[in-house]
């Protein structure tokens, strides 16, 4: 009775359908969080009377062939980088990016990764860090005696020093962009890690081709839209029952058959 | 004398590939542009040797063919670039292994060399057969309605979309891909949509309601062997009577 295994299959397949929507929803108010979706796909087929083969020995071909299908798996759960609805927090470090590109951030383990978070705030030695104290590449101190720091949309950031008319120019952050975002791995704390199937990343100061701008003052917010979550939850919700409905029949068939004298 | 037992039989056989076939349409109710499955049942003509006078054959089931309904889904607006649906007939073609496959499911994404891949990493082909490739600095991907591929930087190509004389004749190979034996013809105007993809066409309510009537169906066969059954067991106690 494989409609059992294919029935199953299905459930699992939902379950990780909720399990991703019900990430999305408790990371709705996260800073830079891109939504995921799981993505399904066929099992392979069995052929039964394979299309095409020939059903006598003058040449008669099958129109179409009996193909049963095995069920249903999981083939991908993949963000979706669409922009997140920007907010203002007249914050001096937060900055949000407009359009395409990351921050790339130095982790203690000297590995790079990339984040949309732009939560920003001073280490003890005046050091642009995230809000998990890693710094933001490349390193930009802002000397003790800023009184107002200013970071424009091309990434220079601009510190008015005391007793000075000019800002100053203390240094450029600069923003990476990849060929496929998607291919960047997940590790928690709103950081990805590029891998090869992501590409190799491509640095440049903000405003350059293909790199979005920045804005200072701003946080990106989490681009999960609730009732779109709501709906697919429902959806899913429904879809496990059906499920739940299949194995119940071929199990009810099952019994009639051990009940038969 | 059994006869009737063994043509019920075939039908409780056949019932349970019907089954299978339905499981597996409800378990790919959220696959993008899955096409649901449905048997098709035919006649067994056994001549009967026996017959005592102007019988005729006896008429046994078997599933003689899986039929696809090829009505396409309904088209969900994703707003990815990446994803593309196909307005009316059409398929989009991908380089695998084992050659050119064919699928609906336009659910794109960019490859590690910048190709344009399924959710597989098959390379997906151009209207040339080269897989269509994207340079670093293409970062507004544009597909037109009549799948040309832009960006920025200008035409980049455009997609191959194929059509068959006869969509039955598709083998399903799983991972929402189809091999054909037949040779693929270009559509000449495909329409494509940009930002929206091909959602599984199993209609739930149907599904569901063919499940309860083949559960009753199989239930009337269990039924109808026991009946047999007991029929045949008093025929003997009958006979048997008869001879003491």
């Amino acid at each position: 009775m494989r409609a059992l295994q294919i029935a199953g299959t299905g459930m699992l397949a939902q379950q990780t359908n909720v399990e991703v929507i019900s990430n999305n929803i408790a990371n709705m108010s996260t800073t830079g969080y891109k939504r995921r979706r799981a993505e399904f796909q066929d099992l392979l087929y069995q052929n039964m009377r394979r299309v095409g083969s020939q059903s006598s020995d003058i040449g008669s071909v099958l129109p179409s062939g009996a193909q049963l299908g095995l069920g249903v798996k999981t083939s991908a759960i993949y963000r979706i980088s669409e922009q997140g609805s920007l907010q203002q927090t007249e914050n001096t470090f937060d900055l949000a990016i407009r359009g395409n590109g990351f921050f790339q951030v130095l982790l203690p383990s000297g590995e790079l990764a990339y984040t949309r978070d732009g939560t920003f705030g001073l280490s003890p030695e005046g050091v642009i860090v995230t809000a998990e104290g890693f710094v933001v590449q490349p390193g930009i101190t802002i000397p003790a005696a800023a009184r107002d720091v200013t970071i424009n949309a091309a990434g220079e950031v601009l510190a008015k020093l005391d007793g000075q008319v000019e800002p100053q120019n203390v240094g450029q952050i600069q923003t990476a962009i990849f060929p496929n975002e998607g291919g960047l791995e997940a590790i928690g704390d709103n950081l990805l890690l590029a891998t090869p199937a992501s590409g190799q990343p491509q640095l440049a100061a903000p405003g350059q081709p293909g790199h979005g701008q920045l804005l200072q003052g701003f946080i990106e917010n989490s681009n999960v839209n609730v009732v779109q979550e709501i709906t697919s939850l429902i959806t899913a919700q429904r879809a496990y029952e059906m499920n739940s409905k299949v194995i119940t029949a071929a199990d009810e068939m099952l019994s009639t058959l051990s009940r038969m004298r | 004398m059994d006869t009737p037992s063994y043509v019920i039989l075939s039908r409780l056989g056949a019932q349970l590939r019907a089954t299978q076939v339905l499981a597996h349409n409800l378990a790919n109710a959220e696959t993008p542009a899955f096409q649901a499955g449905r048997p098709i049942f035919a006649q067994y003509l056994q001549p009967q040797h026996n017959a005592t006078g102007g019988r005729g054959p006896t008429a046994y089931v078997m599933d003689r063919a899986t039929w696809r309904d090829t009505t396409p889904g309904a088209l969900t607006t994703t707003g990815n670039p990446l994803d593309v649906a196909i307005r009316g007939e059409g398929y989009f073609a991908v380089e695998t292994p084992q050659g050119e496959r064919y699928t609906r499911a336009g659910r794109f994404t960019l490859g590690p060399d910048g190709r344009l891949t399924d959710m597989e990493g098959h390379a997906v082909l151009d209207a040339r057969g080269t897989p269509l490739t994207f340079g670093p600095n293409d970062t507004r991907i544009e597909i037109q309605g009549d799948g040309t591929v832009r960006s920025e930087n200008g035409i980049i190509g455009q997609l191959r979309v194929v059509r068959f004389e006869d969509q039955q004749r598709l083998r399903a190979e799983g991972d929402r891909l189809f091999a054909s034996d037949d040779p693929a013809q270009p559509v000449e105007r495909p329409s494509l949509v940009q930002g929206a993809f091909e959602g599984s066409n199993v209609r739930p309510v149907l599904e569901l309601t063919n499940l309860t009537a083949e559960l009753r169906e199989f239930q009337f066969a269990v039924q109808f062997i026991e009946r047999e059954g007991e029929r045949l067991g008093s025929a003997v106690d009958r006979i048997l009577r008869r001879r003491t």
